[in-house]
């Protein structure tokens, strides 16, 4: 579970973000087949209808769509509608796969190789033929300018760990190109993998400046070049994108437009969603769905899974107490996690989590190291007594030396489920007889005080990327090594695992790691947690899964096509 | 009049300016900052340094304050560094979008409120004032996010799964298929969008017309004149509408240049719920994402309004009462 995003276009879907984000997360879905496989069913006897508006309804705006510089959600998002790269990722049966151009229509490489004396090269064939939006050809050359424009430090790209292992990319000829890496790696394909930008549309941009290109500011009518299915046709800052078919992607979407509404509440958007004025909507509250599934049976529930859990961090510099990893467990053993998930209606989309790695990732999931904690009070207590914790003042609250086990467990405002966590969470130890005071704090605020290592406990949570790399949270200079870990067996596992040149070394090693983290208690994992979207039944070949929502969109069509969003004439024609 | 204009005008201008530096230092000395959102395992510190050189945000705070200072009085705004788009862009489209709304909202609860002040005096202690005075505080008590989603739940969730013919939308500004309407369409479409969030933004402060002018009213109607007027022989009609309502009118429109800022603090949460791209949630969204620029500019904008909106209530007070024209 590498934290780095498998491609620019993957978004913050494959990025480990703080879950203040993923507060937007709490969500769920239907179990049921893989998306798409289930819809093929259904459609099965049906014949795709070409045509028609998807109205798609999202909580923030587009801002940057630009490969180098993309950063929110929807942005990253767009870049798996938008822009093509050399392989396209895809998950599949519990792994992160990179699909060729005869695989995908996204991928502009149809073929690569391990080249060099001990393979630390890699040599893409791309594709040729293809134009971006504006006719231009999509040449090697876009590849070699992408990675420069990320590397360079004047761009401050948020993708720039991407190049952190490359020596150099050369264009060999103009459908040719060669990744060289300082040496092999099991992640080089990871590495190769970001959505390429066109050249000759920002090659004389201040690259310090590319940020306010003016594409970027007016990307409307074709003005924003990609070379993905769909380029941006119409946009209304805070209103609504309006998403057209590009007449130079190899392949003809179904859709005649995608409008993408932007509702930031969550009320809204679901009445929008049941009134039939928006066919796709995330995140979908999980309490909200049982409810959602009587009131509006045409709306369906597809499921990113698994790739966010919630945690409580404990910092030793903020309580001292905390230093102990038996009293970090004994916290963690007076918490009744099923009981949580179900009393705030998760069951379907939330499961009790051990671990840094969630039970999606095959390669790297070990159940019998990340088992969850069992709920054992009695254990809790007797850990608590050996530790010298005991009420001795008959106040409900352990002490020792005249302290009470008391602390604050700070948790982001923003997010109504973790408020809900964090009230429960408290009653559980007070019955143990420890005291948390909650405080919630603005994202902002509490992200600086993370940062400082400015708190005792903390209730929050990752969304997690799909490679395997555990280092970005846990190395011991790392910013979002909140609660100061530090053990240098897992550091050596983690270089180790690193050095490895095979997937299989390196993720074997990556498991002893996770293992030995899990061992040491920082956190108290809480659950793994779905993302849910829902879908309306008009909008079909939907493919929803770990690696993201976007992931299809050319597939994706509607049953009464042209419907709703098109010209009268077009209803009438049609019709007749 | 015009020598107090310009004096108040003029006076304006330190004011604005002491508002603006007190909002630049809070919101910077204010914990995070704009390049938080950035803050992910993948983005090394020397990205986010290299993003806050970029933005300027590595020079000291005077400094910055400075440059900002020295932009703004040549009208320029700068950049926003959430949506990277000039302020100058940004702020008529949403200025735009709210002013509309809070015109709508200013309609609701002057022709709502001032027609229910009325019937309340004329009707004093009756079953319809009763009634009246009751609904009045329920709706003025009423949170404007709570009345809003109720509005939506009733109004287009229920009216949908009940057919009624009245199915408001829920959300934004107009239909996804706008560009295809004729004229009177579009302008037809634009209104049914518009009537839910005016009438969530509306209602509390119609409500609180509604008491304002009641009271008014009464005050007005048991003076002599009004006696003298009824004792010539005029129809109840002329003495209500044209010698009691003027006078009543003193006060209330007053209100009218106080509440224009109110409802624009009120906007925040309605265009929230209503996804309406206006004043309320740039400025919400730009504090939590601590886009300095573009919290600068909004706070001038809803500063300069507060300031025409108090001037405006005084040159219409003058207007309605000529003892103070003349003083």
């Amino acid at each position: 579970m590498n934290t780095r995003p498998w491609s620019a276009g993957a978004a913050s879907r494959r990025l480990v973000g703080l879950l203040v984000l993923a507060a937007l997360a709490a969500c769920g879905g239907d179990r049921g087949e893989a998306p798409g496989k289930g819809e093929k069913g259904k459609a099965g006897d049906e014949a795709v209808r070409e045509g028609g508006t998807a109205v798609i309804a999202e909580l923030a705006d587009m801002a940057q769509p630009l490969p180098p510089i993309y950063n929110t959600q929807l942005d990253g998002d767009l870049m798996d509608v938008m822009y093509m790269a050399l392989t396209r990722g895809a998950w599949r049966d519990g792994r992160l796969v990179y699909l060729l151009s005869d695989q995908s229509p996204m991928a502009l490489a149809w073929h690569y190789e391990y080249v060099g004396p001990d393979s630390a090269a890699l040599r893409y064939r791309m594709r040729s033929g293809l134009r971006w939006s504006d006719g231009q050809p999509i040449t090697a050359h876009d590849v070699v300018w992408t990675y420069q424009v990320v590397k360079d430090p004047r761009t401050a790209s948020p993708r720039q760990d991407h190049t952190a292992h490359l020596d150099s990319v050369v264009a060999e000829n103009d459908s040719t190109v060669v990744f060289y890496f300082d040496r092999r790696y099991p992640e080089m394909l990871f590495y190769s993998g970001l959505n390429i930008a066109p050249r000759h549309a920002y090659r004389d941009a201040n690259l310090a400046d590319l940020r306010n290109h003016p594409r970027l500011r007016n990307p409307g009518n074709g003005n924003l070049v990609v070379s993905g299915a769909f380029m941006v046709g119409q946009w209304q800052p805070g209103q609504r994108v309006v998403l057209v078919p590009n007449p130079h992607f190899p392949v003809r979407p179904h859709l005649e437009q995608i409008v993408i509404r932007v509702i930031p509440e969550t009320t809204t958007r679901l009445v929008e969603l049941q009134n039939g004025t928006v066919d796709f909507t995330r995140p979908i509250p999980t309490d909200q769905v049982p409810g959602l599934r009587q009131r509006a049976p045409q709306v369906r529930f597809e499921r990113e899974e698994k790739r966010t859990y919630d945690y409580i961090g404990y910092n030793p510099r903020g309580y001292p107490p905390f230093a102990d990893p038996e009293i970090r467990a004994a916290l963690g053993l007076a918490l009744d996690v099923r009981a949580i998930i179900a009393s705030l209606q998760m069951q379907e989309f939330a499961v009790p989590a051990g671990g840094p790695y969630a039970p999606i990732f095959r390669d790297l999931y070990d159940p019998r190291e990340m088992a969850p904690l069992p709920y054992d009070t009695a254990r809790a207590r007797q850990i608590l007594e050996a530790k010298g914790w005991r009420d001795s003042d008959g106040d409900g609250i352990r002490d020792q030396g005249g302290r009470p086990f008391r602390f604050t467990l700070m948790t982001n405002s923003a997010n109504q489920r973790r408020a809900d966590v964090a009230q429960i969470v408290q009653q559980m130890w007070r019955r143990i007889g420890v005291q948390a005071d909650l405080q919630q704090s603005e994202t902002n605020t509490m992200f600086a005080r993370l940062e400082e290592k400015d708190f005792q406990a903390v209730l929050a949570g990752w969304s997690v990327g799909l490679s395997a790399d555990l280092g970005a949270l846990w190395n011991r200079d790392s910013e979002l090594n909140f609660v100061s870990y530090d053990n240098p067996r897992t550091f050596a596992l983690f270089q180790q695992a690193r050095e490895a040149t095979t997937e299989a070394q390196s993720n074997a090693l990556w498991k002893q790691a996770a293992a030995q983290i899990v061992a040491d208690r920082p956190y108290t994992w809480l659950y793994y947690l779905d993302g849910v979207v829902g879908v309306r039944d008009r909008l079909r070949g939907v493919r929803v899964d770990t690696y993201g929502a976007y992931q299809n969109v050319w597939e994706w069509w509607v049953a009464d096509a042209p419907g709703r969003g098109a010209p009268d004439s077009a209803k009438t024609t049609t019709k007749g | 009049m015009i020598g107090y204009l310009v004096r108040r005008l003029l006076g304006a201008i330190p004011l604005l300016l002491g508002i603006l530096t007190i909002i630049f230092f809070v919101v910077h000395l204010a914990p995070g900052d704009p390049t938080a959102r950035f803050f992910n395992p993948n983005v090394s510190p020397e990205v986010i340094e290299q993003m806050r050189r970029n933005l300027g945000l590595d020079q000291p705070l005077h400094v910055q304050y400075g440059k900002w200072l020295w932009s703004f009085v040549r009208g320029d705004f700068g950049y926003s560094f959430g949506q990277m788009r000039p302020i100058n862009e940004i702020l008529p489209d949403v200025l735009w979008n709210t002013l509309q709304l809070t015109l709508i909202s200013l309609i609701v609860i002057f022709v709502v409120g001032m027609l229910i002040g009325i019937v309340q005096a004329v009707r004093q202690y009756s079953l319809a004032d009763n009634v009246l005075t009751f609904l009045a505080l329920f709706f003025y008590s009423m949170p404007s996010f709570w009345f809003a989603l109720m509005l939506i739940l009733i109004f287009s969730l229920r009216a949908g799964q009940e057919g009624w013919a009245l199915q408001l939308p829920a959300s934004g500004m107009t239909s996804i298929d706008y560009e295809y309407m004729s004229g009177g369409e579009k302008l037809a479409d634009r209104l049914r969008h518009l009537l839910l969030p005016a009438i969530a933004l509306g209602i509390g402060s119609a409500a609180g017309v509604a008491r304002y002018m009641r009271g008014s009213m009464l005050e007005v109607i048991h003076q002599d004149f009004i006696r003298t007027a009824r004792a010539k022989g005029l129809s109840e009609r002329t003495v209500i509408f044209k010698h009691a309502l003027r006078n009543a009118l003193i006060p209330i429109i007053t209100l009218l240049g106080l509440y224009l800022p109110f409802l624009l603090s009120g906007a925040v949460l309605v265009e929230t719920i209503f996804a309406w791209p206006g004043m309320g949630r740039t400025i919400v969204e730009a504090i939590l994402a601590r886009d300095y620029p573009l919290v600068m500019a909004t706070s001038f904008v809803i500063a300069a309004i507060v300031v025409l909106g108090n001037l405006l209530s005084d040159l219409l007070y003058a207007v309605v009462d000529p003892r103070i024209r003349n003083e």
